[in-house]
């Protein structure tokens, strides 16, 4: 049995969760709260015997749940504006395109970058 | 005078390197480790860079400078958004639209299960029945007729229709019938319609070819390999399943053109020391692709599974020695595909939807494929039919005679089922670096755990799925010679 002390101001519930969910064809895992503490406790399943290598594995799952709550913050907004943008009826992100007369160029594409100061 | 173009391009070196002040927003991303400290990092529509570990932890802690190569690496597959990369969003959502394209037309194929009769008794067949009672297991006049009704109704403005069995040809009669109907209702509907039979070969007849040729009908056969192997696989009365294959190959090349015969082969365990040899007799009878298939956790090959199955990772060992094989076919001036391996680099290196109906996400069950069988029973997909032959009907969606189109294809029913194939909602796989160029597998996950849905850490789907997902991506990444066959499939 591999027993983990995984501080409370460091790693989220949900990581833990996450992780214990990625081990669950490998180890039994056991989530209990303690004080400043989540015991995260994983008990091989039959065949398995390496408990460094679990340990390890755990760890590292951990930090990669970590990367990706912060990933999901940064990007949670993106990803909606996205989808609605692709599955749209009209252009969300440039409703000035659907409202130009026919004939105009309101983004200034046949313009030289010098005149439109655009950078790509 | 400079053109604007050009000098886009051609800019001052601090617009690359940048400064400590320059901020970055990361865009939707999601990775996996690789070895080596490495990461791959996948954006939104399936598109991935490799960067070192380190770099990565930078990105997403907002400290990556704009002079290292991740860097660029990271903005120029849409991953980073800075202040010179303005249309990244667009493009994204632009090419999100295009990889789910497949969805807004609906089910483009509809599959009739003409007969469960075959002279075959494959161990790994899931339906099949030797018998020669037409009226037991044969699709009727009437039946096919109001499948054919079905399948016009959908919007999908090409339609394919594939006949399967058992031996289909054993009904060739329904067969020809549908074709006829379909093909003069065509025009007014203003459809397309192909069709493909699925068969042995083994009742191929002048008659038949003749028919198949009027009408443009492709066959796809079964072949497994060399004829030992092929005749041990697929035993029928007389043990020549193999010589009736290839005869049937030649002639229907022959009759309909080279193109309009394929093969698909199934691998048991007994085809796993024979790799090179599957491989060499599709080489030889001038395929220009195989697609090296895993054995289908389904009916019959599930009770047969302890003479024929093997464990994954025995197949992963199959699949990536063939694999490679046939990289060194190529290096060696002989052509040749992997179709899998081409249709997992199509998904993460072209902005195309593959639309593969076993591989998507929702899943194509319903909304892709459809499958009516020869009683006139209507199944989510032709794997949901085999379950039904083992008497487990959990994806039954109607009947050809009783139900309307609207009931079968916007019920609850499929409805709920297809709510549950989003990648997006699956655990791990909503996490998973794959699941863009991935898909969901209600069926698969049905049968084997009991839950639609499914555990990933415990599915074979899903370890399949990681299995060559990982092995392409490590292809792409450190075998520039093996990548550069990949690029070529994903562009064929």
């Amino acid at each position: 049995m591999v027993v983990l002390e995984l501080s409370k101001s460091v790693y989220s519930l949900l990581s833990v969760k996450s992780v214990a969910h990625r081990l669950s064809a490998e180890a039994t895992c056991i989530i209990d709260d303690s004080d400043k503490f989540w015991i995260l406790g994983l008990r091989p399943n039959l065949g398995l015997t390496n408990l460094d290598d679990l340990a390890c594995r755990a760890t590292r799952e951990l930090l990669d749940q970590e990367l990706r709550q912060i990933l999901d913050e940064k990007t949670q907004a993106f990803r909606s504006v996205i989808i609605a943008q692709a599955f749209s009826g009209v252009n969300l992100l440039h409703p000035e395109l659907d409202n130009a007369p026919a004939g105009t160029d309101p983004l200034g594409l046949s313009k030289p970058d010098s005149e439109t100061g655009r950078i790509h | 005078m400079q053109l604007p173009v050009l000098h886009s391009r051609f800019r001052d070196q601090i617009e690359f390197d940048g400064g400590a002040d320059r901020k970055y927003q990361p865009l939707p991303a999601w990775f996996r480790r690789l070895p080596s400290e490495r990461v791959a990092v996948f954006n939104m529509v399936g598109e991935h860079v490799v960067i070192p570990f380190s770099d990565f932890e930078e990105f997403i802690r907002g400290r990556l400078p704009k002079g290292n190569t991740a860097y660029q690496e990271l903005k120029s597959h849409h991953l980073l958004l800075d202040s010179t990369g303005e249309s990244a969003i667009d493009l994204l959502a632009l090419k999100y639209r295009e990889k789910h394209a497949s969805i807004s037309r609906f089910t483009g194929l509809h599959i009739f299960v003409v007969t469960l009769r075959c002279d075959h008794s494959c161990p790994y067949c899931q339906v099949s029945r030797v018998s020669s009672d037409r009226g037991a297991f044969d699709m009727s006049a009437e039946t096919a007729d109001r499948a054919l009704d079905l399948a016009l109704k959908s919007p999908n403005p090409n339609i394919k229709i594939e006949f399967q069995g058992g031996e289909s040809l054993l009904n060739f009669e329904i067969i020809q019938r549908v074709v006829l109907k379909a093909t003069a209702a065509a025009p007014a509907l203003g459809k397309t319609i192909d069709f493909v039979i699925a068969t042995n070969l083994s009742p191929l007849t002048d008659p038949i070819l003749e028919f198949c040729a009027e009408h443009r009908i492709a066959l796809s056969t079964s072949l497994d390999g060399p004829q030992d192997l092929h005749n041990s696989n697929r035993p029928r009365p007389g043990g020549d399943s193999w010589e009736r294959a290839v005869e049937g190959i030649r002639r229907a090349r022959e009759r309909l053109g080279f193109d309009q015969v394929s093969a698909l082969m199934t691998t048991t365990r007994a085809s796993l020391s024979s790799g090179r040899d599957i491989i060499d007799a599709y080489v030889g009878f001038g395929f220009p692709s195989i697609s090296l298939r895993w054995l289908s956790p389904f009916g019959f090959a599930n009770r047969s599974s302890k003479k024929i199955g093997y464990p994954l990772q025995e197949f992963f060992e199959f699949y990536e020695q063939g694999l490679r094989y046939i990289f060194e076919l190529n290096r060696n001036g002989i052509p040749f595909r992997e179709d899998m391996a081409a249709l997992i680099a199509r998904r993460m290196l072209t902005p195309f939807d593959t639309g593969y109906v076993d591989l998507m996400s929702p899943a194509g069950i319903g909304t892709a494929a459809i499958a009516y069988n020869y009683d006139g029973k209507i199944y989510a997909s032709d794997e949901s039919r085999m379950l039904a032959e083992n008497n487990d009907f959990t994806f039954q969606l109607g009947d050809v005679h009783t139900s309307t189109y609207r009931e079968v294809f916007n019920s609850d029913h499929l409805r709920s089922i297809i709510n549950k194939t989003m990648v997006e909602g699956t655990p791990m796989c909503h996490e998973c670096a794959y699941h863009r160029v991935c898909g969901t597998d209600p069926v698969v996950h049905h049968a084997t755990q009991g839950d639609m849905i499914g555990t990933r850490p415990t599915s074979v789907f899903c370890l399949r799925q990681l299995f060559l997902n990982d092995l392409i991506v490590r292809i792409l990444a450190d075998e520039p010679s093996n990548a550069k066959l990949l690029e070529d499939w994903a562009n064929q």
